[in-house]
C-alpha cells in the first residue's frame, strides 16, 4: 500500500476512533476498497501510480468530511442528546422533590429523621433542625436543594459558561462529599446510603460533563 | 454543465442504481456518472454516509461478499421496503419538476 493511501486510511480511522471498533474497521475498509478501485481505473488510463493515489483521493474527499458525515450517520440511530439531558434533568427533580420529603415530611425517627433532630418528632427534619439552632446544618440542607437545582442549570447553560458551571459543580460536590458525614451524627444505613450515592451520582455526572467538553470539545447539550 | 449532488439528492440515485441490480460502493458512484451522462459531480465518500441511513431504515441491506480474486467487498442490495420508497421518492420529485415548470411557464403549463 502506497504511503500517502496508508496516511489517508489512518487520518480517516482517527476521525472514526468514537465509532466502535468493529464499525470503524468496516468504514475503513470500504474506503480502502473504493480508493483501490479509483486507482486502479485511473493507472488503466495512463497516470503514473503516484498521481493515481492523489487524484482517487480527492475524488474520495478529505478524511474529515468523510468521517464527520459517517459519524453523524451512525449517531442517527442513537437516541439525542436532548433525550438523554431530559432524563437527568428528570432525575435533577426527582432530587429536588426527595430532598423537600425529607425536610418537610416528618419521617419516624431512624428512617430521614436523625438524632438529635428526632427527638422533635412529628416536627420535620427541617424545622427540627431550626428549633434545635442547628442553622449550619438546616443550611446545608437547602445548600443541597441549591446544588441540585444549579445540577440542572449547568446542563442548560449558555455554551461559553457551561464549563465554569461544571467546573464549579464538581467542586461544590466534592465538597459535600467531605462534609456530609461529620462527626457526631447518629445517621440511619438507608440516609447514609442515600447520602453517599447523591453525591457519587452527582460528582460522576458533573466529571462526566467535564470530560466531554475538555477532552472531545463536545457539549452535552446542543446548543439550537 | 455539471451539476453537484447536493446530500438530499445521492440517497434517491442509489436507491435507483440498486433497483436495476446489486452493486458495491464504487459501482453505485460510477453508474450514477454513467447515467447522467458524466453530468453529476460528486465526493465519493458522501456514498457511504448516505447508504448508512438507507440501511438504518431498512431501505438497502449491506453485505461482505468474498471475491473470487482480491479481497471482500461490501455489496448493497435494494429491500422491498427500499423499492416503495424509490417508487414514493419518484413520485415527489415527478410532482416537484411538474409544478417548478408551470411556474417556470415550461411544456407542462396547463392553460384555462
Amino acid at each position: 500500500m502506497s504511503r500517502q493511501l496508508e496516511q489517508y486510511l489512518n487520518q480517516l480511522r482517527l476521525q472514526l476512533k468514537a465509532l466502535p471498533t468493529d464499525q470503524r474497521e468496516a468504514e475503513v475498509e470500504e474506503a480502502h476498497q473504493h480508493l483501490l478501485a479509483l486507482i486502479e481505473h485511473r493507472v488503466g488510463q495512463g497516470e503514473t501510480h503516484e498521481a493515481a493515489v492523489s487524484a482517487a483521493i480527492q475524488q474520495f474527499g478529505t478524511p474529515q468530511a468523510n468521517g464527520k458525515a459517517l459519524r453523524k450517520a451512525w449517531r442517527r440511530g442513537e437516541p439525542s442528546r436532548e433525550r438523554l439531558i431530559s432524563v437527568l434533568h428528570s432525575l435533577v427533580a426527582a432530587g429536588v422533590i426527595f430532598h423537600l420529603l425529607v425536610g418537610i415530611f416528618p419521617f419516624p425517627p431512624g428512617v430521614f429523621n436523625y438524632y438529635p433532630y428526632y427527638i422533635h418528632y412529628p416536627y420535620s427534619l427541617l424545622t427540627s433542625m431550626f428549633q434545635a439552632y442547628n442553622f449550619d446544618t438546616a443550611w446545608g440542607c437547602l445548600a443541597q436543594l441549591a446544588l441540585s437545582l444549579f445540577a440542572a442549570a449547568s446542563l442548560s447553560a449558555p455554551q461559553k459558561y457551561r464549563a465554569l458551571f461544571l467546573a464549579l459543580l464538581t467542586s461544590l460536590s466534592l465538597f459535600k462529599v467531605a462534609t456530609v458525614l461529620p462527626p457526631g451524627k447518629v445517621l440511619s444505613p438507608l440516609a447514609v446510603s442515600y447520602y453517599l450515592a447523591t453525591q457519587m451520582l452527582s460528582f460522576a455526572l458533573s466529571s462526566w460533563a467535564l470530560w466531554l467538553i475538555v477532552k472531545q470539545g463536545k457539549t452535552p447539550v446542543r446548543t439550537r | 454543465m455539471s451539476r453537484d449532488l447536493s446530500r438530499g439528492d445521492v440517497p434517491t440515485l442509489i436507491l435507483t442504481v440498486l433497483a436495476d441490480g446489486n452493486c458495491h460502493g464504487y459501482a453505485i458512484a460510477r453508474e450514477i456518472e454513467r447515467k447522467s451522462g458524466q453530468l453529476f459531480q460528486m465526493r465519493e465518500g458522501a456514498l457511504y454516509p448516505a447508504l448508512r441511513v438507507l440501511e438504518q431504515d431498512s431501505f438497502v441491506e449491506g453485505q461482505w461478499e468474498v471475491q473470487p480474486s482480491g479481497p471482500a467487498r461490501k455489496v448493497y442490495v435494494l429491500t422491498k421496503a427500499g423499492h416503495e420508497e424509490l417508487a414514493r421518492r419518484k413520485a415527489e420529485w415527478n410532482t416537484y419538476v411538474e409544478t417548478f415548470n408551470r411556474v417556470l411557464g415550461g411544456p407542462n403549463v396547463q392553460t384555462t
